[in-house]
């Protein structure tokens, strides 16, 4: 009884084998784990990217530009974009941009 | 696990193999599951911190550097847990019954109970350093160089902690050091 190992059946056994369920609970909590950070980035990601939005948006309309004025640089900038997905797809093929299109935009 | 082998499957789960680090799970929860649960008390807090220090063992592998055995790395992470746990436990567990605690902890073994509970009061009775070096070392899991590696003590320390530790809880069952054979 007074053995160290007595004592440490008394305080607590050791499980004889090791458990499949127990794995199973750790592989599932890493998962989860992942989830959430993942997670924690997309929405960091989502605030920061509206937030500067929003602050461009603001100096604009400090600057006092019309709306008028932008619309030569919108129609550049949507022309580039469109030139992206065109490059991505050529390059990657659909599949992949459909999966970043859903990596972007699933979690919001 | 055989050495080569678990550097092998630690070389797999750091590349992110799952299946890998299932393998090193099984390899290594008897010895931490026993750990906590001499530790904590109860089974299936035990298990809960157990099962958390692994899933966190996995985030930082990188971290590991193979100068202490990864069974020790995990035991450093699960005790880091635990402590941390222990802080927002306190409030809790001072409502709870020696009783319901008990029963708590020991469904799996009910035998020896008067025993058990005493032995359950004078660990937490015990320093957080003292009562986690008796729960790596009583059980002859860990030797006590690898119980310094995971808190972070110098090695007379732990074998001070053992030797006082050990004659609380002998004095908590009615023994006395001395007649212990």
């Amino acid at each position: 009884m007074s053995d160290d190992l007595s004592l440490a059946a008394l305080l607590g056994e050791a499980p004889k084998t090791p458990d499949p369920g127990f794995r199973f609970d750790v592989l599932a909590r890493v998962s989860a784990r992942a989830a959430r950070r993942e997670a924690w980035t997309r929405g960091l990601m989502q605030v920061a990217a509206f937030t500067a939005l929003g602050l461009v948006l603001a100096l604009v309309q400090f600057a006092s530009v019309s709306a008028g004025a932008w619309i030569p640089v919108l129609s550049a900038g949507g022309a580039l974009a469109a030139s992206g997905v065109f490059a991505l797809v050529v390059i990657q093929g659909p599949k992949a941009v459909l999966a970043r299109a859903r990596m972007v935009f699933g979690g919001a | 696990m055989d050495p080569a082998e678990e550097a092998r499957l630690l070389g797999l789960a750091r590349r992110g193999d799952m299946r890998a680090f299932g393998r090193l799970v099984d390899a290594h929860q008897p010895a931490v599951r026993a750990f906590l649960r001499r530790l904590v008390g109860s089974y299936a807090d035990a298990d809960d911190i157990a099962q958390e220090a692994f899933a966190r063992t996995w985030e930082v592998l990188h971290r590991y550097d193979g100068r202490s055995s990864l069974r020790s790395f995990i035991c450093g992470v699960a005790f880091q847990y635990w402590r941390r746990g222990r802080r927002a436990d306190n409030r809790r567990l001072a409502r709870d019954t020696a009783y319901s605690e008990l029963e708590d902890s020991h469904t799996d073994a009910p035998q020896n109970t008067p025993e058990r509970l005493a032995l359950r009061r004078a660990m937490e009775e015990l320093p957080a350093d003292q009562r986690a070096v008796l729960a790596m070392c009583l059980g002859q899991d860990f030797t006590h160089a690898e119980a310094a590696e995971v808190l972070k003590l110098p090695l007379g320390t732990v074998k001070s902690h053992i030797t006082r530790g050990r004659a609380r809880l002998q004095a908590a069952l009615g023994l006395t050091p001395e007649t212990n054979p």
